[in-house]
């Protein structure tokens, strides 16, 4: 731990290290941690988590400066912190812990290839776990994701599915189309059990209605990005993507 | 280093067709992904 010792004419920071939260939830008492420090480093090895604060024993205005240093992303008061960054929040008294950013972040990437194998099957390119309640009544997770695919009239279909439930789905079946790029938002709907999301294709409209889903955010789900492909022989590769969550609250 | 997951059945979608999966949570850290008819095949960087 560090007291508060001075460096170069300034305070650095109090802070407490904290192991690895396997389960997530507190990172310790009040006492420990947000009475007396300033900042906690906590080396999360274990991914997906959600981490809470304890209120301070002082119903007063407080700061708490929240690093990982370890090697897998948690969550916090609908903020995500992966592994060397930190965040700072704020304790408004009476009221509770709140982030101080509400911007964009970006919670998963990939740009390593994923071919589906050679049938016709949907196949899992992709995974993601979001963790009870990251998403709130009114955030969205928002994904930007690419395929490279055989230039044929068969279908070649992507979807996205949040515990299980398909809330986005394109096909390409172009004699052309080697490639496509394509926009995937599911969004909490004022409920943390209600979501719309898209189906639309690379060109931005679809005579299929928006998907909607009753799934349960509270709790965690399991995020995954698929390919299926109408003739097994052809190829379909998930080339990179990116998952984002948006929060509004 | 490689990490086999093996791949499982976690439903059937829209068109009556299987919907496969790795079995537990890939790494995050992956540098190569293979799919095949039996399994996840990552690569993690050492």
């Amino acid at each position: 731990m560090n007291m508060g010792m001075y460096l170069d004419g300034r305070r650095a920071l109090r802070s407490a290290s904290i192991s690895d939260l396997a389960s997530g939830g507190s990172i310790g008492s009040a006492a420990s941690t947000v009475d007396i420090y300033d900042a906690v480093l906590i080396n999360q090895t274990t991914d997906a988590k959600v981490l809470t604060f304890a209120t301070p024993s002082v119903n007063a205005l407080r700061n708490l400066t929240v690093a990982n240093v370890g090697t897998a992303g948690f969550y916090a008061y609908g903020r995500f912190i992966r592994p060397g960054s930190s965040h700072k929040f704020v304790y408004i008294p009476s009221v509770g812990w709140r982030r101080t950013s509400s911007s964009p972040q970006i919670i998963s990437q990939s740009a390593v290839a994923v071919t589906a194998p050679a049938d016709t099957n949907e196949n899992t390119l992709a995974t993601i776990t979001i963790p009870g309640g990251v998403i709130g009544s009114n955030g969205r997770i928002y994904i930007e994701a690419y395929f490279t695919v055989t230039a044929s009239t068969n279908n070649k279909t992507w979807r996205a599915r949040l515990g299980g439930t398909a809330l986005h789905t394109g096909v390409t079946a172009s004699a052309t189309v080697v490639s496509v790029g394509t926009i995937i938002s599911i969004a909490n709907r004022n409920s943390e059990a209600s979501q719309i999301g898209t189906s639309f294709t690379g060109n931005g409209v679809s005579a299929t209605a928006l998907p909607t889903g009753t799934v349960d955010t509270t709790t965690d789900q399991t995020l995954i990005i698929t390919g299926q492909k109408a003739t097994g022989a052809e190829t379909m590769t998930l080339a990179q993507y990116t998952v984002r969550l948006e929060r509004f609250d | 280093m490689q990490t086999h997951i093996k791949k499982v059945q976690i439903g059937v979608n829209e068109e009556g067709k299987p919907i496969m999966a790795p079995e537990t949570q890939p790494p995050h850290n992956y540098v190569a992904c293979e799919i095949t008819e039996d399994e996840y095949i990552y690569t993690v960087a050492d």
